[in-house]
């Protein structure tokens, strides 16, 4: 083939406008012929290439393997319904689980702060369960409580009458 | 799943128990410090007991005696003569004073006086009372629905002992 018709070709092909066929020429002219003129021996390995990467696939089981890679291993394919709708949906319940909790919790902290102030302030009180009775006569447990009322009542009188920072 | 949304949901709970436990109680530590001191006169009546006391004769008792007593659910009171003043900041430091609130105070040149209150907002719940003079140190708890009006008629109906009963009580 001329030099002339292989360079118009090239430009032809670097505009984009060669027909199939043209290709076709162009790369049977730069795979086969080893005395390729000089000014056009760099395009020689551009064409080497191109035809070395045509002829690379995707070799068998190429789809199994990238099935099992994103976890449908065993699926009938990937327009099969049965293999895309477990993961799928176990992906689905997730979400809606972890938008549940995050709901609960919500509602848990808005709770609390909607809890009236009076509830609020006012906890439970705790009676110690761990008092152990000095008595074991309730007459005795009663002298005892009565006297501590009378202590606290003189005291509680002594103060009224005397305040300086009464409260109600 | 399941196992993250328990977990969840657990972790706000412990949260607010934690919260609850802690309200409990500066001055129960206080007690069980001294509980067995001998420098302490400790005398303590648990709710079992205030239960039984329905069993003792009330003929003779006061109403507003017996109405204030069996309102109540426990009492703790404990005393000593050894450093007084000593004790008397080491208890009000251990009071928790986001729970009670001061209802009385009376400083005079002999002895301080508190009456502090932990309420429910309507009904006091607990009232204190922490006394100090030259010769004493009294801390004294009741915890039960407590009626301050009938508690202040209490010494005008009764004739007054004094404390000394209480010292010689059967030490705890």
């Amino acid at each position: 083939m001329e030099k002339a018709t292989v360079i118009a070709l090239l430009e032809k092909y670097f505009e984009a406008g060669t027909t199939v066929a043209e290709e076709k020429v162009l790369a049977e002219y730069f795979r086969g012929q080893n005395d390729i003129d000089p000014d056009l021996a760099p395009y020689r390995d551009l064409f080497l290439y191109f035809g070395q990467e045509a002829e690379v696939n995707a070799g068998p089981g190429f789809e199994n393997r990238i099935l099992q890679h994103v976890g449908l291993s065993g699926s009938p394919g990937l327009h099969g319904s049965q293999g895309l709708h477990g993961p799928a949906s176990s992906v689905r319940t997730f979400r809606l689980g972890f938008i549940a909790a995050a709901a609960a919790i919500c509602a848990i902290v808005a709770g609390l702060f909607l809890v009236t102030p009076a509830v609020r302030q006012a906890p439970p009180v705790v009676v110690a369960t761990t008092i152990t009775d000095t008595y074991d006569n309730p007459e005795q447990a009663l002298a005892a409580v009565r006297h501590a009322l009378l202590i606290a009542s003189t005291h509680l009188n002594e103060s009224r009458r005397s305040i300086t920072g009464l409260k109600n | 799943m399941r196992k993250v949304k328990r977990h969840l949901l657990v972790l706000p709970l412990l949260l607010l128990c934690t919260g609850a436990f802690c309200q409990d109680d500066a001055i129960g530590r206080f007690f069980g410090k001294y509980l067995d001191d001998s420098r302490f006169t400790v005398v303590s009546v648990s709710p079992k007991m205030f239960r039984l006391l329905s069993k003792v004769k009330w003929d003779t008792i006061p109403a507003d005696l017996q109405q204030t007593v069996t309102r109540l659910q426990s009492f703790r009171i404990i005393s000593t003569e050894t450093t007084p003043m000593v004790f008397y900041k080491e208890a009000l430091a251990a009071i928790d004073r986001r729970q009670y609130e001061d209802l009385i105070m009376l400083r005079s040149s002999k002895d301080n006086v508190r009456f502090m209150v932990r309420d429910d907002g309507k009904v006091i719940r607990e009232l204190l009372m922490i006394a100090v003079d030259e010769n004493g140190f009294t801390l004294m708890s009741f915890v039960g629905d407590i009626d301050l009006d009938k508690l202040s008629r209490l010494s005008s109906d009764m004739g007054i002992k004094g404390m000394e009963d209480l010292k010689n009580a059967k030490r705890h």
